[in-house]
């Protein structure tokens, strides 16, 4: 029996519904796969944005909302692009199944939340200052010690700078792991700016050299297809900017309600919870990334605003936030699949395994949504 | 005239045939291998961004460039530039560790990668009033030479190479306007001499660079490391392409971001950074 027979005959058997979470998630790059796949067909149709919310959210007459639930997969949805390109991530001891390519796309495109079954979480933590922001912070997988040494250092009117710093240490604390001793200069891999991060009084401001080099390594992931890594719990990483979002949640989930967002049970509290993510208050543990990343993105504008107009120019901590203020510019488009979608062709370009003018003509679209939002 | 102590001392030195210093600096070339082509990579696009950034301010400021074709010599030229990045590592005098980045570019300035102005031999490959395009904010500084002024580099009779025709030879190469730039802050006191240079540049050191590396690392006692990226016709085309597309992919935003500069000055841009 070849591999596909095996694997039709496995998938026959596993026909019945079920849940797949992250953690089950193969360590596989599907988007970029499914992109190699068109390429290979010479499928010129543009996917937009629009295109992946129908396909993998539940479907509805009513329009989409913060908390619109993440799709059951539907074989009788997927076409045969999807196939060839699950079987092209086959390898001879991991098959890839089509309910996991779909959840795949899902959790990277940030259609998916941020519930215990989501991100299982074992049990109840604190470590994070409350369970829902431990929820949201894991999901970001960005360690307790990190998440509050960052707000600490920032303060709450500037959660959603601190969330930044705070994604950028964790990915530093990673660096520092995964780079041999001998390799951390060519890498440009620091652990005494890490070091230092964590060692500073609260309300203190950030070395100059620090606080570029976190800005710097921050970007360089943003502008990176980093799919299908492991977060410190082995939970598959969401791109980075929902991972910056999720801990900025997670600072607000600790600040108090006039009445809670969430029932206990994690779901969002009908008449309170705002259904339209960029009016407060938000469940996020409910909502899905791209959600909590549109609320971000009118939270971090109106904490830059605050910033510009108190512009003491001489202030140590303006110019700090001030390094961070242009990456707003284009915060409205990292949440959708053509960013996504442009990093992936990037990718494949580089590998050469498509032309640099599709690289190019993905750019494009994005740029010229860039525009189009601002 | 040299009106610097320290400088001074260096030329003194360096004027005995058999000088040496006693504590020499060190000089280490190690290339880039695929593995950690990404990271050092993504150095050269942060020093390249840099350099950009200021071109672009500068073109917001000439209204004879307004159409993309206006800035399509620029971007050929550019686009094939050499970049390094030098990132110094110091101590205050308190003793405390500073680290100063030297963002440096190759070929001629701005007005003349442009066509703007009449700028001819050594004057083509120098920004004027550059404060006001290349705007430094600790620790990032805009690595470039200045004119006329001295060093321990004019030690270098001919920046030519055996074979090469007439003309400035690699007197701006990237490195060598990182090594000038961090010269002029070490006589100046801006930061101390002593410490160590990680350079990374996006091809590998010409042998003048090399020598001018041996002889600032001399002078100012400096541990100097290289990180290069390997020649273009040898393996690693994954290095080469990614860096290569970015530089293209800015390149392609130019004329977009000086139009957004002309209408708000310092306002986000709408394209990728």
């Amino acid at each position: 029996m070849d591999a596909h027979a095996l694997k039709a005959s496995l998938w026959l058997l596993l026909a019945l519904p079920r849940i797949v979470v992250a953690n089950d998630l193969p360590p596989v790059d599907f988007l970029k796969a499914y992109l190699a796949e068109r390429h290979d067909h010479a499928d010129s149709q543009v996917l937009s944005d629009t295109h992946w919310s129908q396909l993998l959210q539940e479907p509805s007459h009513l329009p989409p909302h913060a908390y619109t639930e993440p799709a059951a997969y539907d074989s009788q949805r997927i076409d045969d692009t999807f196939r060839s390109a699950a079987a092209r991530l086959d390898s001879p001891t991991r098959l890839i199944y089509l309910h996991e390519a779909w959840r795949m796309l899902q959790w990277d495109l940030g259609f998916t939340k941020a519930r215990p079954e989501d991100v299982r979480l074992p049990h109840t933590t604190d470590d994070w200052g409350s369970e829902q922001a431990a929820l949201n912070a894991i999901k970001a997988g960005v360690e307790a010690d990190i998440f509050r040494q960052s707000l600490a250092l920032f303060g709450n009117a500037h959660s959603t700078f601190a969330a930044k710093y705070a994604v950028a240490a964790q990915i530093l604390r990673e660096r520092i792991a995964a780079t041999p001793e001998d390799k951390r200069e060519v890498r440009n891999v620091e652990p005494e700016v890490l070091a230092r991060f964590m060692s500073l009084p609260e309300g203190s401001p950030l070395d100059a050299y620090d606080a570029q080099y976190l800005g710097a390594l921050l970007e360089s992931e943003i502008n990176r297809h980093t799919v299908a890594r492991a977060s410190f719990r082995g939970i598959r990483e969401i791109a980075t900017p929902f991972r910056i979002a999720r801990v900025a949640a997670a600072y607000r989930d600790n600040q108090s309600y006039v009445t809670p967002p969430c029932t206990d049970d994690f779901r969002y509290r009908e008449g309170v919870a705002s259904l339209d993510p960029t009016r407060e208050p938000v469940c996020f543990v409910d909502a899905n990334d791209r959600a909590v990343y549109a609320w971000y993105n009118e939270a971090f504008r109106r904490q830059a605003g605050l910033v510009r107009e108190s512009q003491a120019e001489t202030s140590p901590l303006a110019k700090l936030l001030a390094l961070l203020v242009p990456f707003g510019a284009m915060l409205d488009v990292l949440a959708v699949a053509e960013f996504a979608e442009a990093l992936a062709t990037e990718d494949l370009t580089v590998s050469g395994e498509v032309a640099e003018e599709e690289a190019v003509a993905a750019e494009e679209r994005m740029g010229g949504l860039m525009c189009r939002r601002l | 005239m040299v009106n610097h102590p320290r400088l001074a001392v260096a030329l003194l030195l360096m004027a005995s045939a058999s000088w040496r210093p006693v504590e020499a600096g060190t000089v280490q070339f190690t290339q880039v291998d695929t593995t950690d082509a990404y990271e050092a990579g993504q150095r050269l696009i942060e020093s390249f961004k840099f350099n950009l950034r200021g071109a672009q301010r500068y073109a917001a400021t000439q209204t004879r460039l307004t159409t993309q074709a206006d800035f399509d010599p620029f971007a050929a030229q550019w686009s094939r530039a050499n970049v390094a990045q030098l990132k110094y590592q110091w101590r205050n005098a308190t003793g405390q560790p500073r680290t100063t980045l030297y963002h440096a570019l190759s070929g001629k300035a701005p007005p003349a990668a442009m066509g703007v102005g009449e700028a001819q031999g050594d004057a083509a490959y120098a920004m004027p009033e550059w404060q006001r395009y290349y705007r430094e904010r600790n620790p990032s500084v805009y690595a470039h030479v200045v004119e006329n002024e001295p060093s321990v580099l004019d030690a270098i009779e001919d920046f030519r190479l055996p074979g090469e025709a007439a003309g400035v030879g690699h007197r701006f190469d990237a490195e060598m306007r990182g090594l000038r730039t961090l010269e002029r802050d070490i006589v100046q006191n801006h930061l101390t001499p002593g410490g160590r240079v990680s350079m990374w540049t996006s091809s590998p050191p010409c042998p003048v660079c090399r020598r001018a590396m041996q002889i600032v690392a001399d002078a100012y006692d400096l541990d100097i490391h290289v990180f290069h990226l390997p020649a273009p016709t040898q393996d690693s085309p994954q290095v080469f392409r990614l860096l290569q597309m970015t530089k293209n992919r800015m390149l392609r935003h130019f004329h977009q971001r000086v139009s957004n500069e002309r209408t708000v000055p310092d306002a986000p841009q709408c394209v990728r950074s």
